[in-house]
């Protein structure tokens, strides 16, 4: 009981931290519409930086990665990460720099509203937030059930799981509903910064106490030499490996909160910086969390693979480590959710009530706020009453954002582009995963990839045809886009 | 379609680093140096597999920060210009 309360005590002294940074954003935070959602684009490249990567990450990097580790082996980051570590940066560098440019000149804080108004759509912007809703809510749910557990197992079960899932919706509840966009930001800032170093860290320190880094993988070659390569893992074989790949990739940088943060910037240099920091950041983290686990399967024996890491250091270390490891899992988890919670709310109010409704600045952000804790509310009730696992989650929503990226990124870039061509794409991919999940269509026609490739390969001709066959946008807007990505110069 | 991008290269150069950044995405792929199966150790302590991811993102990364130093899209007097639009939109 006393090393639980260690424990406690650090994860309390954490979450009070995110609340005071919440609190200090939330009193320089406006009450305008702008300011709310999109902190007045003024983020410079720190604030930015941290919170695109703080808010990628998730829990997968903290849990994910040493669980999967442990079970699959050395494989797991190339499976996960290599290749989106540097098509996120390309992404920064030529269509996010078209994503800020039109937010700004437009003053659109969603994905909805800039596609709608490019493409001359009334429809497309409301169905593409449903659509992101229907993606982003088991991914806060993940997060919620992975807090209320990690609470339970690292406080040897003083706190349970309910409380502790309680406890994490509460407090981003809090800092969201006050402080909107920055607070998010500021405290990804802190939130980054605590698994940047402790990652690192803590992958030396288990090294060290397991004997050494040649000891440590000595050993786990010796128990389970399985994992030191991709040739008995059925994922790892080359079509899986070569669709999550992709995946990942697509769906990485198209999330609907990871959209609105490149609007966020101060310019669009900001996102050259980030652009370069990203993918060293990247695997400063995968590369030791991956090790953590592998090293974990020589060592121990654990029920669920995602708790190696609470595991490792519970055998190696005293308490007050523990409580950083709860802390660090915390903010990867909580870094993810605010940022997902902030969007819902935004694209609920911005696409669906103004776009419907005539809504005043003030009752915009009133009615964010509102949609916020009904979010939180439902995924908290939610979290107790499911036994979904986290990594089939996280691949069938990252093929469904995936599955955007084309109706999403084409008319940023494709003058001819229409909204028929947006809507067959978005209604394909979003019918067609389902249909796959469902098994109203046979798994043969993969064709071995994982169902989201052919998907997107049948998605692009879709669209290209539609667009073909259907007038173009309106000229107006098509000009006015024109002209505006004429700015840019490559 | 992609005028005006890092997708439609009017250089040299530039068509070079599209290709290359084409190239990585079966370089991915690390049997094609042999490593499905490989239980060979790098420095006595990192397995090939993930060595080899490694150096596959130190690549990836290295040619990312050259395309952002020499050729990352630029946007001319970003502020000022968006603003006149904004003025523009707003007499409108």
């Amino acid at each position: 009981m006393g090393n639980a309360v260690v424990v406690l005590t650090i994860a309390v002294a954490y979450l009070l931290i995110v609340l005071v940074i919440g609190g200090y954003a939330a009193a320089r935070t406006l009450s305008s519409r702008e300011d709310f959602l999109v902190a007045s684009r003024s983020f410079g490249f720190i604030v930015l930086f941290m919170a695109l990567f703080a808010t990628n990450m998730t829990a997968v990097v903290m849990i994910g990665a040493p669980g999967f580790g442990y079970q699959a082996g050395v494989g797991t980051w190339g499976y996960f990460g290599t290749f989106f570590a540097f098509f996120m940066p390309l992404f920064l560098i030529t269509v996010a720099h078209r994503i800020w440019l039109a937010g700004k000149a437009h003053g659109h804080v969603t994905p909805g509203q800039m596609l709608d108004h490019r493409l001359g759509s009334r429809y497309f912007g409301p169905l593409l937030a449903i659509i992101y809703t229907v993606w982003t809510i088991p991914y806060i749910l993940i997060g919620v059930q992975g807090g209320g557990i990690a609470f339970q197992s690292l406080t040897q079960g003083l706190v349970p799981y309910w409380l502790g899932g309680l406890i994490i919706s509460l407090v981003v509840l809090i800092y969201v509903f006050f402080g909107g966009m920055r607070a998010t930001a500021w405290s990804n800032v802190f939130q980054g910064a605590i698994f940047i170093v402790f990652v690192p860290v803590i992958f030396i320190a288990i090294a060290y106490s397991l004997g050494g880094f040649g000891e440590a993988t000595a050993t786990t070659a010796a128990a389970k030499p399985h994992l030191l390569n991709r040739a008995s893992v059925p994922p790892f074989q080359t079509l899986p490996w070569l669709s999550q790949g992709l995946l990942v990739a697509l769906g990485g940088v198209i999330f609907p909160h990871m959209f609105i943060r490149y609007m966020t910037a101060e310019s669009p240099k900001v996102l050259n910086k980030t652009a370069i920091a990203f993918p060293i950041a990247i695997a400063f983290l995968w590369f030791p969390g991956v090790m953590i686990g592998f090293w974990g399967a020589g060592q121990l024996q654990v029920d669920s693979p995602d708790f190696i890491l609470p595991a490792l250091t519970a055998a190696l270390f005293p308490a007050w480590i523990m409580g950083l490891i709860l802390a660090g899992i915390l903010a990867a988890i909580m870094s993810s959710i605010d940022a997902q919670v902030l969007t819902l709310g935004t694209m609920f109010t911005e696409d669906i009530l103004h776009k419907f409704r005539r809504v005043g600045e003030r009752w915009q952000v009133v009615w964010t706020r509102i949609f916020i804790v009904l979010v939180v509310a439902a995924t908290f009730v939610y979290s107790l009453l499911t036994t979904d696992t986290l990594i089939d989650t996280v691949t069938f929503a990252f093929s469904g954002y995936a599955l955007t990226f084309f109706p999403s990124v084409l008319p940023l870039y494709w003058e001819r582009f229409n909204k028929w061509g947006a809507y067959v794409g978005l209604l394909f991919g979003f019918v067609g995963l389902w249909a796959f999940q469902l098994g109203w269509i046979p798994e043969s026609l993969t064709f071995g990839f994982y169902p989201v490739v052919p998907l997107l390969v049948v998605q692009l001709v879709l669209i290209v045809i539609t667009v073909k066959l259907t007038p173009p946008a309106p000229q107006v807007q098509t000009e006015q886009y024109k002209e505006l990505f004429s700015k840019v110069k490559w | 379609m992609f005028k005006n991008s890092f997708f439609y290269p009017d250089s040299l150069e530039k068509a070079i680093l599209l290709v290359l950044i084409l190239l990585m995405i079966p370089l991915r792929q690390s049997e094609i140096f042999g490593l499905m199966d490989s239980t060979a150790l790098v420095f006595g302590w990192v397995p090939a597999q993930i060595a080899y991811d490694f150096l596959y993102v130190t690549a990836g990364t290295l040619l990312v920060v050259y395309i952002v130093a020499k050729h990352a899209s630029r946007v001319p007097e970003s502020i000022r210009e968006l603003d006149r639009l904004e003025e523009r939109e707003g007499n409108r």
